[in-house]
């Protein structure tokens, strides 16, 4: 008995140091970063200037974002900015106006100048994908009219951090509107090193007076002064920024890239009505084939949509006929929108941003390795693409026919 | 200075945990076998120390596999 | 020293973590830039090129249900010889075997995770564990093993159901672009990775294990399993990752782990994935460092291997360190001697020892 607790008492003393031990292990260590010793970046911008980079970062202020109180007397967000050679010398740079060093694994979003993106992403992108810091999960996007700098500094309602309110309305529009394409940090990269698929970005411009944008009185008023919007795609040539898609253009890219969760889109009733259907779903198949010695792309769209919206007298849902109709023009529209793109995208840039000389590669590799290096010139101007749309309308909303057919002439 | 008093605190620390039971079984091949272990590690340690840049004993066989690598890689396996 | 014998399913869970180890974050890399999309193809051929390796090892075992590998070496090719072919292959192998890998570790933390930390701090740290872990034996490895193992399945089969959202097929086609060549290459070095170090594992079984005869089921149950979760993890990296940046990136399992993100709130939980890998990776260090001590102590006739744990992990920790000064010499090294290496040590010197087994039953028969 005696010697049991002996051993009791050296077993118990020897659990006290461990634990003491780990204490001093645990609770610190080389790497730690204290929370109020970070400048969490949410989102950052990067411009050509005179030949160097030029580095924004808009870092959130905590107090002003987590306090009740409406305002106070500091923006939600605060913006740094410094040059560099390069672009990882501009980082470090910034700790010269910034108190402290930016952490930047909360990055929600990435801002490409549009001088920068004339002049090339390649470069910078390389330190956003080795430094350990930088997660794969931001979006990037172009600027279009303004630098990446200015369109950090505009305040926006509703979302007091403005990186917040781009990073989700990039993510909901691409959802429910879509001319937006959100893309992430490995998805570029993805297209920078296939070599059948030149990048594609979503371009994003300030609209309304921008002085006013960057003051608290942007946000005082009902209507704002200044917004950011999502404009069309912008397209490059491997890593550089030659051209923009507009609204429609885009809306037939992203249909031939597949994945329209919902979207809109209305087709001629009668003689001056429209109907509006809602897409709810797309799937879309891109397959490569050779006929003879020439590629061609076969595009398989199988989209279902409901009828959202009916602005015409005299339009009979309930019959089938009338959905076959609306069916019909719907696959011609869509057709429409994709044939248009690749046509506008062919003629005038010549730069495969849909990844068909991907889809090539993946079916006939062959043919893919000896043609490759002028896939661009010689092949995809001319590329013949044959389209089929498949389109299913499956309900009508809450209302069978229109009220407008009983109105009164 | 005082890393290498460190180190050799630490193997006095080791023999001071295993040396008594080794001692009291009277296992002279293992009291041998571990002193000379501990002798190497605390030398590896103080040479580490001393020196900023030590050889890798990996290049020893390096050179000994150098003949058998080439012809794996002459048959594209490796 | 009593010798502590395993239960069948302890040496089952020893094998499978044992074939998971390092594999689960070195091997993705490199499969992909030899193999490219092509790299689940060529980690399947390993496994059957590595089942090739364990078979010959198992074969090995059946002939000498009571002995482990350095009792085989000197029965075989004679006292003195046999001492020294087990000696130079221990001292091999412990510097190509458990050091290496724990500076991996240590490459692997400072980089992903604390690029401030000097990596010694690191290296000390699981170090010392690896050493306390050996020091404490076999039977209980095996018993922590066993404890730990549900947790790794979990973890595993987590992280692939989180992934499998974001699947996209297309990103295997080609398929056999660029040939079969690379193929070979690249299984080959998987294989030798994964299993070809599985010799070692002849110094636990059958002599340690409680029923030898069984043994051999064991451990293609083991190795099957483990197989399973590398070609998964694989292939995972290719579905989600792509070939490019799996091929480009360090760590392209820690990338996985970082994809993870379902419906805005399961996100950035890659640290916990982690945990897995380093739960693999301390076991095959562990037992490495103590299957190299036991067969050292069974070479020298010194009987009492528990006391030289203590010293040959501190020598292990600190070669680890500087055993490979820097990156560059480490993907020249994994890439032209260690598949050699391993080849040598894993494949034909077992097929040496059979071959001399056989001479050795020839002339016994002839005499009788």
């Amino acid at each position: 008995m005696w010697k049991a607790s002996v051993l009791g008492m050296k077993r118990i003393g020897a659990l006290f140091v461990l634990f003491a031990f780990l204490t001093l292990l645990l609770s610190g260590c080389w790497n730690r970063r204290e929370l109020n010793e970070l400048a969490i970046a949410v989102a950052a911008g990067v411009d050509r200037v005179d030949d160097r980079y030029r580095l924004s970062v808009q870092v959130v202020v905590p107090g002003q974002v987590a306090s009740k109180k409406a305002g106070g007397s500091q923006a939600p967000a605060t913006l740094y900015t410094a040059e560099g050679d390069t672009i990882f010398e501009a980082a470090r740079r910034m700790t010269q106006v910034s108190p402290r060093k930016i952490y930047f694994s909360h990055l929600r979003m990435f801002l490409i100048g549009e001088s920068m993106a004339r002049a090339g992403i390649a470069k910078f992108l390389d330190f956003l994908m080795r430094d350990h810091e930088f997660r794969t999960d931001f979006y990037l996007v172009t600027t279009k009219g303004a630098t990446a700098e200015d369109t950090l500094k505009i305040m926006t309602p509703l979302e007091s951090i403005p990186a917040n309110k781009l990073f989700n309305s990039l993510q909901t529009s691409e959802r429910v509107w879509s001319p937006s394409l959100t893309v992430t940090l490995d998805e570029l990269i993805n297209d920078l090193s296939n070599e059948g698929k030149h990048p594609i970005l979503t371009g994003l411009e300030i609209t309304g007076n921008r002085e006013a944008g960057e003051t608290p009185e942007n946000v005082n008023a009902i209507k704002t002064d200044a917004n950011l919007r999502f404009v069309g795609l912008a397209i490059f040539k491997v890593d550089k920024l030659i051209g923009w898609l507009n609204e429609t253009e885009s809306r037939g890219y992203r249909y031939i890239k597949g994945g329209v969760k919902s979207s809109v889109a209305f087709v001629p009733c009668g003689d001056k009505g429209k109907v509006t259907l809602e897409t709810v779903r797309s799937h879309t198949k891109v397959t490569g084939k050779i006929l003879g010695s020439k590629p061609e792309i076969e595009i398989k769209a199988f989209v279902e949509g409901n009828v959202g919206a009916v602005e015409c007298r005299g339009l009979d849902l309930i019959q089938t006929k009338t959905i076959d109709e609306l069916e019909s023009k719907m696959e011609k529209k869509v057709e429409q929108l994709m044939k248009s793109v690749i046509a506008k995208v062919q003629e005038e840039y010549k730069v495969d941003i849909f990844g068909f000389g991907e889809a090539i590669r993946r079916s006939h590799p062959g043919f893919w390795r000896r043609h490759k290096e002028d896939w661009d010139d010689r092949f995809f101007p001319n590329l013949a693409v044959r389209i089929k749309v498949d389109y299913h309308i499956r309900r009508t909303g809450t209302l069978n026919n229109s009220f407008i057919n009983d109105m009164k002439e | 200075m005082i890393r290498i008093l460190l180190i050799l605190a630490v193997a006095a620390l080791i023999s001071w945990i295993e040396l008594p039971r080794m001692i009291r079984r009277k296992e002279r091949s293992a009291v041998w076998g571990f002193s000379v272990l501990l002798l190497l590690a605390v030398g590896i340690s103080v040479a580490k120390v001393l020196f900023t840049s030590l050889p890798t004993p990996l290049t020893y066989i390096a050179i000994a596999f150098r003949p058998f690598s080439r012809f794996l890689t002459a048959l594209g396996l490796i | 020293m009593p010798e502590y014998k395993i239960s069948l399913r302890q040496l089952m869970i020893v094998t499978a973590m044992f074939t998971v180890g390092s594999g689960i974050l070195l091997v993705p890399s490199g499969l992909a830039s030899i193999a490219k999309q092509d790299a689940w193809i060529a980690a399947l051929i390993g496994v059957l090129f590595g089942f090739g390796a364990v078979s010959v090892h198992l074969l090995l075992a059946k002939m000498y249900p009571t002995k482990n590998l350095m009792q085989i070496c000197e029965t075989l090719m004679g006292k003195w010889i046999g001492k020294a072919i087990g000696l130079l292959f221990l001292v091999t192998f412990f510097l190509c075997g458990p050091t290496t890998v724990l500076q991996e570790i240590g490459n692997f933390v400072t980089i992903q995770m604390m690029p401030e930390t000097p990596i010694e701090a690191i290296i000390l740290l699981f170090g010392a564990i690896m050493t306390l872990g050996a020091r404490l034996g076999l039977e209980v490895l095996a018993r922590s093993i066993e404890l730990m193992f549900p947790w790794v399945v979990f973890l595993f089969t987590a992280m692939t159901l989180l992934l499998l959202s974001e699947v996209k097929l297309e990103r295997t086609f080609p398929v056999f672009e660029f040939g079969a060549l690379p193929l070979f290459s690249a299984a080959l070095t998987f294989a030798s990775v994964v299993f070809f170090p599985h010799i070692m594992l002849l110094m636990i079984y059958p002599a340690s294990v409680n029923r030898p005869e069984q043994a051999y089921k064991a451990v293609y149950i083991g190795s099957l399993f483990g197989s399973v979760v590398l070609v998964i993890v694989i292939a995972l990296t290719i579905l989600v990752l792509g070939p490019s940046i799996t091929a480009q990136s360090m760590y392209p399992s820690y990338m996985l782990a970082q994809k993870i993100s379902i419906g805005n709130f399961l996100q950035r939980i890659e640290a916990v994935m982690a945990i897995m890998w380093f739960i693999s990776l301390f076991f095959r260090l562990a037992l490495y460092l103590y299957m190299i001590v036991a067969g050292l102590s069974i070479i020298l006739g010194i009987k009492n291997r528990q006391a030289l744990m203590l010293p040959a992990g501190w020598i292990m920790s600190t070669l680890a360190v500087f055993i490979y000064p820097n990156v560059a010499y480490r993907q020249s090294w994994d890439a032209k001697v260690w598949v050699p290496y391993t080849l040598v040590v894993g494949v034909f010197l077992p097929m040496l020892l059979l071959g001399l087994h056989g001479i050795r039953k020839l002339r016994s028969r002839k005499s009788a």
